[in-house]
C-alpha cells in the first residue's frame, strides 16, 4: 500500500521520479524493448514483467560480474534536496530506500537480471520457509556478514531493528510488518518498541543466524514485505534514536564517511563487507559523493553539459523534465545517456463513487476521458503509457485488459450514447486539480472533452498545499481527481486493498474514490491469506477485473521513468524500488 | 548617546517582535498541514498524532506562539530533547536545530553579500563617478546604456548565460561552489566568483546610476562651487569634497540592500545553488517547515535591523550634522 | 594713470540650453580700480552673477561660450588655461557668496576649511595654516576664534558663518574679492554688521571688491562705483553718488523709486518697476527695458525699439566723471559720444 500521496512537499513536484519499479529495464541504458518508444495504441501493450521467488542457489553471493565494468573511482549523485530519512526504519520515499541500498541489507532483496526480477535470500541464505501456509516465517542468515566496524551482523540485530521501528519516535517507514506482527493497525497499542525495555515476542531468535517470526494471520507475501528497509539490523548498541536518522550504521558495502545535511554526503568503501555473501549489489566505484541543492532543471542541465566532475554523475530521482525532454530524446549522445523504464506507479483520474453512483454515467467519464492529448500536456510518451486496467504491469498476476474498449482520444458518441442510457443526458460533474500552471492546462483539455460528451463540468482549482487534504475527505463535492499508486513490492496486495478496500474509507485515506463493494473486500482478506503468491496473482487478476467492471475510476497511465546520466558511468538502469539504481554503476 | 542607542536597540527589538508575531500567525492561516508532510507515506491517525505532538502541533495556536517565545527566553523541552535558550526550535522537515542551521547557512550568505558588494560597490561607484566627470561623453554614454542593460537583465538569466560561458564553454571560471573559507580560502573564492560577478553585475549597474545621479547634484552644490572658487584642483574637488554628498544616497540605498542580502540572495542562491539563507528560506516556504522558517524571518530581520544601525552610523561618519 | 586692477572689456556669455542659446551676458565692460569697490546692480538674472562666476571659470565649460577680454593685472582671463585659473583662484581674486551655510562645505570644520585654502596656495605647512586661519577668524570677529575653528558650519550662526566665509575668502590676501550677494540672506541688523566689515577690512588690506547685489542700499552704503545691468548688457555706470543722485537711466531710476529710504516722508509710496524682466532666449528688440520703460518713444520706428542703445557719457552733465548711461533719451544724438569703455575692445 504505498499511495503516490507526497511523502514530503518535495516529492509530489518531482512526481516523475517518485516510483517503484520492478525489474523491468525496458528502456534501460539505451538499449529498451519495442513498447517503449511511441504511444501504446488500442489495447494495452504494456508487458508482463516475469516476477519469480528465487531458489536458494541465487541467494548466493557474489554478484555475477557486468561485461565492461570496473572498479574504483568517484561516481557523483545529484539530488534537488537531501535525503529526509536515511534511519532505515523511517525511509520510505523510493530514492530514499534507493539511497539505503548502499549503506543497508535486508532479510530478502531484489535480483534484477535482463527483463527478469527474482527474489532473493539478501542477509537471508533464502527468501524464507514456512511450514504452516504463511503464519510462521523462518530465515537463516548468511556467513561471514559484517557492520562497518567489523563486528558481525547477528539474528537479534534484525529482530532489535524491526522492534525499534515500533518505536513512537520512529515514525515514516512502512508499517506492513509491524501489523502483521501484532494484528493491528494501531500497532503502537499493542507494542511501543524496545526503549522501555520490552521485546516483541512474535520474533524468535534461536541462535545468531535464526530469526522466526509467528504472525496471528498467514502472509504468503511475507517474504516481499522483508525485502523493505524495515528488516535492516541495527545493533542494540548503536542505536541513536532519532539521531540515527543522520548517519546510520552501515551493515552494506558502503559507508557514511561525511554527511553535511542539506548540502552534500561522502560514502566510502565498507572493508568490512564480503562480496561474497551479497548476490546482488556490485558495488564498483571505491566512493560515492552526493550533491544537494540544486534546482531539477539545474541538474538536467549539468547531466546534460556533463563537465568535470558532472561527467561520472547520476540522479536518483530527478527525471527529465518537460523542458529538456525534447532535446534529450531527439539527441542520440544524449539519450545513449538515459536510463529509461516502467515503474510500479499507475495513475487515475479518480471519480467519486459516492457522488456518482450510476455506473453508466462513470463509463461514460471513462469514455469521454482524453488520456492522449492529457498525456501530451504531462510529458508525452515518456510520461508513462496508457492504463485500462488497476494494477500496473508490474505486479505479480497482472493480465492486460481493457473492458472500456474506448481510443485513448476518448469516445464522446460513445459517452454519449452512456449518458443516454443512464437517462442523464447533461449530469454536472466538478473536476478538482491542483492549481498549477501545468494543472490548469490539462484541466482545460479535459473540460472541453468531457463538455463534447454532453457533461456539464465545473473545473474546481485546489491550492497546491492543500490538494490532498482535500480530495481526500470522506465527505469532499468533487466528482473527479487525479491521483497516484504504487506498489511496494510486485503484488497486487499493495495495490487492490488500498485503493478499493471500502472499510479503509477514512478521512485523510488512500481509497480517494471511495469505492465500497463489502464483496470485493471479503474477497481482498481471502487472496491476501493465500500463501502460495503465484496463485494470489491470479486471483488478484480476477477480482481486479470484477472491480474494473463497475468503472470506479479512469486508469490513465503505467508511470515511466526517464533520467540522464553522465558519459563516465556504466550500468546505470531504473532499478526495483524505482529510482535510478547505484547497484550495478561503475566508473568507466 | 546612550539614550539615542538605548531608543535604537528597543525600536529594533520590537519590530523584530512584530515581525516574529505576523509571520507566526500567517503561517497558521496557510492551508497546509506540517504534519501530514512529514507523515510518510501511510499516514495512519494515530501516526498523525504522534507526529502533531512531536512537532508541538497538538496546542492551540496561541500556546505554540507562547511556547516559541518562552522557548526563545528560557530555552524548552522536545519529547526527550531539550533545547537551550535561544531556542528556535527543530525544523519539522530534517529535525536539526533551526539555530544551528541559521549558523551553518549565514557564512554562506555573508561570504555572497560582502563579496559581491565589494564588487558592486567599488564598480558601480567608480563607474558611475567617472561617467558623471566626464558627462556627456561617449564614456559617459556608453557607460550609461550597458548600465540600463545591466540593471534590466535578471540574474536567473545572466547566472545561466554566464555559467555556460565562463565556466563550461571557455573555463575562465571555476565551477560555482560555496566552500567555507576556513577550509579552502582558494576554493572559496574560486567558487563565489561567478555568483559574486553575477550578483555584482545586475547590482553595480543601479550604482553606477545612482552615483552618477547623485555625484552630478553634488558637483552643483554651493559648496563644491566653493572650494573650486578656492583654486583647488579637479581631483581634491571631487575626490575630498563632492563625493561625501555623492555617497549619501548610495549609503541609504545600499543599507537597504545590505539587509535583504544578508536575509538571503534568494535568486542568486538558488541559481548557483550556495546553501545559504535565501535557499533555506526558499525550502522552508516549500516544505511549510514553521521553526524554520520563522527563524529565516527573524534572521533577515535583524540583518535588515543591522544594516540601517549601520547607515545611521556611516551617516554620522560621512556628515557631522547628523552627529548626535 | 596706472592700468585698473581688472578690465573687462565687451564680456559676452551665452549658455545652451534645452530651449536655445541665453545671452546671459551680452557685451558688457567695466573696470576694477584697485583698493575701490565696484557694485553691480541688477534684478536676478541680469547676469550680474555669471559675469563674475564666468571671470574664474566657475561655470560649467560644456554648455557656455565666452567672449570679450577680462584682464587682471596684466593677465588674460577669458580663454585662459584652468591650471591659470586656479591658481588664481582663491589667492588673487577670491569670493564670497550669498548663502554661507550652503557655501560652506557641511563635512569639514571652519578650520580645515580655511587650513585648506590657505595650504592650497602658499604651501605652508599644518601648524601655520592652522594660526593662520585662527587668526583670519579673530579678525572677522569671531570670538574665541581657537575653538570655533574646530566647529562645522551647522554650528555657526548666520553672520558668524559669513564672517568665517570672508575670513576663508581673505587668508591669502588676495587682490579681489568678489562678494555676491553676501548679505542677502542675513538679517537686517546682521547685513550692516558684515558690510561694515567689508570695509573695514577693505581699509586694512587694500583689496579691491567687487559688491554684487540687486540692493541699492548696500551699493550706496559701501561702494565707490556702480554698474547697473539688465538683460545682460550695462545699462548705467557711474560713481555712486551721482548715479545714485541723478540716474540717468529709467530703468535705475525705477530701482531707486522702489527702495525706501530713511529721508522719505512716511506715506511716500514705494513704486517697484513695472513688469517683469525679460527671458535672455528672446530679448525684446532695440532697448531691452523698453517694455517696462514708461519714458519709451512709442511707435514701429522709434529706435527704443529697434537700436540697441550705447553707453554714453553725457559730459554736460556730469563732467567727466565716468557717469554713463544706455538709452536713447539721454544720448540725442550730437550731444553724447560714446564712451572710452564702450570702444575698448581689444
Amino acid at each position: 500500500m504505498n499511495p503516490r500521496r507526497r511523502p514530503t512537499r518535495l516529492t509530489r513536484t518531482a512526481l516523475a521520479t517518485l516510483a517503484l519499479t520492478l525489474g523491468a529495464t525496458a528502456c534501460s541504458g539505451g538499449g529498451g524493448s519495442p513498447d517503449s518508444k511511441g504511444p501504446a495504441k488500442g489495447a494495452p501493450k504494456a508487458q508482463v514483467r516475469a516476477v519469480s521467488i528465487g531458489a536458494a542457489a541465487e541467494s548466493k553471493g557474489p554478484a555475477k560480474e557486468l561485461a565492461g565494468a570496473k572498479p574504483g573511482g568517484t561516481a557523483t549523485v545529484l539530488e534537488r534536496a537531501d535525503f529526509n530519512h536515511l534511519d532505515p526504519a523511517r525511509v520510505y520515499v523510493s530514492h530514499e530506500q534507493t539511497a539505503e541500498l548502499l549503506i543497508s541489507r535486508q532479510l530478502t532483496t531484489y535480483k534484477q537480471e535482463g527483463d527478469h526480477t527474482t527474489l532473493v535470500g539478501d542477509l537471508a541464505t533464502d527468501t524464507g520457509t514456512s511450514p504452516d501456509g504463511g503464519k510462521t516465517w523462518t530465515f537463516t542468515l548468511k556467513d561471514g556478514l559484517k557492520y562497518e566496524d567489523g563486528s558481525p551482523i547477528t539474528a537479534q540485530d534484525v529482530k532489535y531493528g524491526i522492534e525499534r521501528s515500533f518505536a513512537k519516535e520512529i515514525t515514516g517507514g512502512p508499517t506492513w510488518i509491524q501489523e502483521w506482527l501484532v494484528g493491528n493497525s494501531d500497532f503502537r497499542s499493542v507494542y511501543d518498541g524496545p526503549y522501555g525495555g520490552r521485546e516483541l515476542d512474535a520474533i524468535k531468535t534461536p541462535d545468531a543466524r535464526t530469526i522466526t517470526f509467528a504472525l496471528p494471520a498467514p502472509r504468503g507475501d511475507f517474504p516481499f514485505a522483508v525485502a523493505m528497509h524495515t528488516s535492516t539490523p541495527v545493533p542494540r548498541a548503536k542505536d541513536t534514536k532519532l539521531e540515527y536518522d543522520k548517519h546510520p550504521f552501515s551493515s552494506g558495502p558502503y559507508k557514511i564517511s561525511a554527511r553535511e545535511i542539506d548540502k552534500s554526503m561522502t560514502m566510502v568503501r565498507n572493508e568490512h563487507w564480503d562480496p561474497n555473501t551479497d548476490a546482488v549489489r556490485h558495488a564498483y566505484p571505491d566512493q560515492w559523493k552526493f550533491e544537494f541543492g540544486a534546482s531539477n532543471q539545474q541538474i538536467n542541465e549539468r547531466l546534460i553539459a556533463a563537465n568535470g566532475g558532472d561527467r561520472t554523475a547520476m540522479t536518483f530521482r530527478v527525471a527529465v523534465g518537460r523542458e529538456v525532454a525534447q532535446q534529450v530524446l531527439t539527441t542520440p549522445d544524449l539519450k545513449a545517456r538515459t536510463a529509461d523504464a516502467a515503474t510500479p506507479y499507475t495513475e487515475y483520474f479518480e471519480i467519486n463513487n459516492r457522488r456518482q453512483t450510476n455506473p453508466k454515467v462513470r463509463q461514460a467519464l471513462i469514455a469521454a476521458f482524453p488520456k492522449e492529448q492529457v498525456r501530451q500536456i504531462l510529458g508525452g510518451p515518456a510520461y508513462g503509457e496508457f492504463a485500462t486496467t488497476l494494477m500496473g504491469p508490474t505486479v505479480l498476476g497482472f493480465e492486460p485488459f481493457d473492458l472500456a474498449g474506448v481510443p485513448n482520444t476518448g469516445d464522446p458518441a460513445k459517452a454519449k450514447q452512456l449518458l443516454a442510457e443512464a437517462g442523464t443526458p447533461n449530469p454536472t460533474i466538478t473536476y478538482a486539480y491542483n492549481q498549477t500552471p501545468l494543472w490548469e492546462q490539462v484541466s482545460v483539455t479535459i473540460v472541453q472533452a468531457l463538455q463534447q460528451a454532453g457533461f456539464k463540468v465545473v473545473p474546481q482549482p485546489i491550492n497546491d498545499k492543500s490538494y490532498y487534504t482535500e480530495i481526500g475527505r470522506m465527505d469532499n463535492k468533487y466528482d473527479l481527481y487525479w491521483s497516484g499508486w504504487g506498489a511496494d513490492w510486485p503484488s497486487a496486495a499493495t495495490v487492490l486493498p488500498a485503493k478499493f478496500d471500502g472499510r479503509k474509507i477514512i478521512d485523510d485515506g488512500s481509497v480517494y474514490n471511495l469505492y465500497n463493494n463489502p464483496a470485493m473486500s471479503t474477497e481482498m482478506d481471502r487472496i491476501t491469506a493465500m500463501s502460495d503468491v503465484v496463485a494470489a496473482g491470479k486471483e488478484w487478476s480476477n477480482l481486479e477485473k470484477k472491480i474494473m467492471a463497475e468503472s470506479p475510476v479512469v486508469p490513465f497511465v503505467y508511470r515511466r521513468q526517464l533520467t540522464l546520466y553522465g558519459p563516465g558511468l556504466g550500468g546505470v538502469r531504473v532499478g526495483f524500488i524505482g529510482s535510478t539504481y547505484p547497484i550495478d554503476v561503475w566508473v568507466k | 548617546m546612550f539614550r539615542f542607542l538605548v531608543q535604537r536597540l528597543l525600536g529594533a527589538a520590537l519590530i523584530l517582535f512584530v515581525v516574529f508575531t505576523v509571520t507566526f500567525f500567517l503561517f497558521f492561516a496557510m492551508p497546509d498541514d506540517p504534519a501530514r508532510l512529514s507523515c510518510g507515506k501511510t499516514c495512519t491517525p494515530e501516526t498523525l498524532a504522534l507526529i502533531r505532538r512531536d512537532l508541538g502541533l497538538d496546542a492551540s495556536v496561541p500556546m505554540q506562539y507562547w511556547h516559541y517565545i518562552v522557548g526563545v527566553f528560557a530555552g524548552r523541552d522536545f519529547g526527550s530533547s531539550h533545547c537551550s535558550a535561544p531556542c528556535l526550535g527543530y525544523s519539522f522537515v530534517n529535525h536539526e536545530p533551526v539555530l544551528d542551521t541559521l549558523l551553518d547557512r549565514f557564512p554562506a550568505t555573508l561570504s555572497l553579500a560582502l563579496g559581491a558588494s565589494v564588487i558592486f560597490l567599488g564598480g558601480g561607484i567608480m563607474i558611475g563617478m567617472l561617467a558623471a566627470l566626464r558627462r556627456g561623453t561617449w564614456l559617459d554614454k556608453s557607460t550609461m546604456a550597458f548600465s540600463l542593460i545591466g540593471a534590466s537583465v535578471t540574474i536567473q538569466f545572466l547566472g545561466v548565460i554566464a555559467r555556460y560561458v565562463l565556466v563550461d564553454e571557455l573555463r575562465w571560471l571555476p565551477k560555482p561552489e560555496y566552500l567555507p573559507f576556513t577550509d579552502d580560502p582558494g576554493g572559496w573564492t574560486g567558487g563565489l566568483l561567478l555568483p559574486w560577478l553575477t550578483l555584482a553585475c545586475v547590482q553595480a549597474a543601479v550604482y553606477a546610476r545612482l552615483t552618477r545621479a547623485s555625484m552630478i547634484d553634488a558637483l552643483g552644490e554651493d559648496h563644491v562651487r566653493t572650494v573650486r572658487a578656492k583654486g583647488l584642483t579637479s581631483r581634491q574637488v571631487y575626490f575630498k569634497h563632492a563625493w561625501r554628498g555623492a555617497i549619501t544616497p548610495v549609503v541609504t540605498v545600499y543599507g537597504i540592500e545590505l539587509g535583504v542580502l544578508l536575509g538571503g540572495a534568494v535568486v542568486t542562491e538558488t541559481t548557483f545553488n550556495i546553501p545559504g539563507i535565501g535557499k533555506l528560506a526558499v525550502n522552508a516556504v516549500a516544505n511549510s517547515d514553521l521553526p524554520m522558517i520563522t527563524g529565516v524571518v527573524l534572521i533577515a530581520a535583524t540583518a535588515m535591523v543591522l544594516a540601517n544601525v549601520a547607515v545611521d552610523a556611516v551617516y554620522a561618519v560621512i556628515d557631522p550634522r547628523v552627529r548626535v | 594713470m596706472t592700468p585698473p586692477l581688472l578690465a573687462v572689456r565687451d564680456l559676452r556669455v551665452r549658455f545652451a540650453t534645452e530651449g536655445g542659446v541665453v545671452k546671459a551676458v551680452d557685451g558688457v565692460s567695466f573696470d576694477v580700480e584697485r583698493g575701490r569697490t565696484l557694485g553691480i546692480v541688477g534684478e536676478s538674472g541680469s547676469g550680474k552673477s555669471v559675469t563674475n562666476l564666468t571671470l574664474l571659470g566657475l561655470h560649467n565649460p560644456a554648455r557656455t561660450t565666452i567672449e570679450g577680454s577680462a584682464v587682471l593685472d596684466g593677465t588674460e582671463l577669458v580663454g585662459a588655461p584652468e591650471r591659470t585659473l586656479r591658481d588664481l583662484r582663491g589667492q588673487r581674486v577670491s569670493m564670497v557668496f550669498q548663502d554661507p551655510l550652503t557655501a560652506l562645505s557641511p563635512y569639514f570644520t571652519v578650520g580645515a576649511q580655511i587650513v585648506e585654502t590657505y595650504r592650497r596656495h602658499t604651501g605652508a605647512g599644518r601648524r601655520e595654516a592652522k594660526a593662520r586661519a585662527v587668526e583670519m577668524l579673530d579678525r572677522v570677529g569671531i570670538p574665541q576664534p581657537e575653538r570655533r575653528a574646530r566647529e562645522y558650519p551647522h554650528q555657526f550662526s548666520g553672520g558668524m558663518r559669513q564672517r568665517a566665509m570672508i575670513a576663508m575668502a581673505l587668508v591669502c590676501d588676495p587682490d579681489l574679492l568678489i562678494a555676491d550677494e553676501p548679505t542677502t540672506a542675513l538679517d537686517v541688523t546682521v547685513q550692516a554688521q558684515i558690510l561694515d566689515l567689508l570695509a573695514e577690512l577693505q581699509e586694512q588690506l587694500g583689496t579691491a571688491i567687487i559688491l554684487v547685489t540687486h540692493d541699492l542700499g548696500v551699493v550706496a552704503d559701501v561702494a565707490d562705483d556702480v554698474l547697473v545691468m539688465y538683460a545682460g548688457r550695462a545699462v548705467e555706470f557711474g560713481p555712486v553718488a551721482e548715479v545714485l543722485d541723478t540716474p540717468r537711466h529709467p530703468y535705475t531710476r525705477g530701482l531707486l523709486a522702489s527702495v525706501p529710504r530713511l529721508s522719505d516722508a512716511l506715506d511716500r509710496p514705494l513704486q517697484p518697476v513695472p513688469g517683469s524682466p525679460p527671458s535672455l532666449l528672446d530679448p525684446p528688440s532695440g532697448c531691452a527695458f523698453h517694455p517696462r520703460c514708461a519714458h519709451a518713444v512709442d511707435g514701429p520706428e522709434a529706435p527704443c525699439r529697434t537700436v540697441l542703445p550705447l553707453l554714453t557719457r553725457a559730459q554736460a552733465a556730469s563732467g567727466g566723471s565716468g557717469h554713463a548711461a544706455a538709452c536713447h533719451l539721454e544720448a540725442a544724438p550730437g550731444t553724447a559720444a560714446p564712451t572710452d569703455l564702450q570702444g575698448a575692445t581689444p
